[in-house]
């Protein structure tokens, strides 16, 4: 098992349902997919991914401490 | 160079002291509008004849102390478009008028309705149903009558692009949709123009500054077409967030107008008031 944190903002912050997003369990060779899963965030939103600052992908494969982040981007100009 | 008209300028200059106690050679707002009336010369020029001679026109001091007279005469000299002038671009046109941006065209076909009040600074109870680019156009000259303006009440389309963008040296993202954001950039591109993207929904927003050559909004959208609604139709649009994102577009654009670097280029930035989270992602 790896334990991971995510964060979670604008409309993805409801998904967190409580849960402590800065110790995430999941399975070895766990990917950013399977981490989106797991909090049931709506995939099609998912368009920003960043591990440890950087751009990524949803098939990353995480590893032990990866800091996600997982963003909706916005469409509105206010 | 015309002699006499820095002649005059000299003459109406006065010397005044600055916050840091430094003195320093002004010309007052009063004064510049005199002598533009009376040389027959745009504000513009008398501006930019007396910075030159490194005398401040007292409406920019406090933009010298970063901008520096080299800087302000650069900026007074430039074109930025704002494409959309609704809660992000009504404040960068704001912000830029009050800069001193030399020229600054205003693209939008809408008028204001009822729910632009809670955000939109140009909207107004006196102006709701009339044109966000006429109201551009007049809290420009309320502000800054220096600046020039150039407005179009048009939706921008891949069309008519090419046309209200050129000689702009800058162009702001103030869209709504994605489908026009992207024929933006996309103009930009062609152009050679750097684009400077934000978007807001609810407490959130992001800011990308997109050089031509660049991957741009695709990095952040994907190039899969979105087919559902945007979060801020689920979120709305209160009204702290656009004048926040628009500060940091406006920040972009005089980075790229004065060549500072160190710009949002080829990186996202993604703030959420609400979680009281900003972060800064290196795109691919």
């Amino acid at each position: 098992m790896i334990e991971v944190s995510v964060k979670l903002v604008s409309i993805f912050a409801k998904y967190q349902r409580g849960r402590d997003t800065s110790k995430v369990t999941l399975k070895e060779g766990a990917t950013v997919l399977d981490l989106v899963r797991e909090f049931g965030l709506p995939e099609d939103h998912v368009r920003i991914i960043a591990v440890n600052g950087k751009q990524e992908s949803l098939d990353k494969v995480l590893t032990q401490g990866d800091s996600v982040f997982l963003f909706p981007p916005a469409f509105g100009g206010g | 160079m015309r002699p006499s008209l820095l002649r005059n300028i000299k003459r109406l200059a006065t010397t005044e002291t600055a916050p840091d106690g430094e003195p320093y050679l002004s010309l007052s707002t009063k004064a510049t509008l005199r002598l533009a009336r009376s040389k027959n010369r745009k504000l513009k020029d008398v501006e930019l004849q007396a910075l030159e001679s490194g005398i401040i026109p007292e409406r920019y001091q406090r933009n010298i102390g970063t901008l520096g007279i080299e800087g302000q005469m650069k900026l007074l000299q430039s074109q930025v478009a704002i494409v959309g002038v609704g809660g992000l671009g009504g404040s960068v046109l704001e912000l830029l008028a009050r800069l001193g941006i030399g020229k600054i065209v205003s693209i939008d076909g809408d008028s204001f309705v009822d729910s632009n009040l809670n955000r939109q600074v140009l909207s107004q109870m006196e102006n709701l149903g009339a044109l966000k680019v006429k109201a551009a156009r007049r809290r420009v000259k309320d502000i800054n009558p220096a600046i020039e303006t150039k407005v179009y009440s048009e939706m921008a389309n891949e069309e008519n692009l090419p046309r209200l963008i050129q000689g702009s040296q800058a162009v702001v993202d103030g869209l709504d949709n994605i489908h026009t954001r992207f024929a933006v950039e996309s103009a930009c591109r062609k152009m050679q123009i750097p684009f400077v993207h934000g978007a807001v929904a609810g407490f959130a927003g992001q800011v990308m500054t997109v050089f031509p050559g660049d991957k741009g909004l695709e990095s952040i959208y994907g190039a899969r077409v979105f087919s559902g609604l945007g979060v801020e139709t689920e979120l709305g649009n209160p009204s702290m967030t656009p004048t926040l994102i628009a500060t940091w577009q406006a920040s972009e654009v005089v980075k790229i107008l004065l060549e500072w670097g160190n710009t949002l280029r080829n990186k996202v930035l993604v703030i959420d008031l609400r979680e009281q989270f900003m972060e800064i992602v290196d795109l691919i």
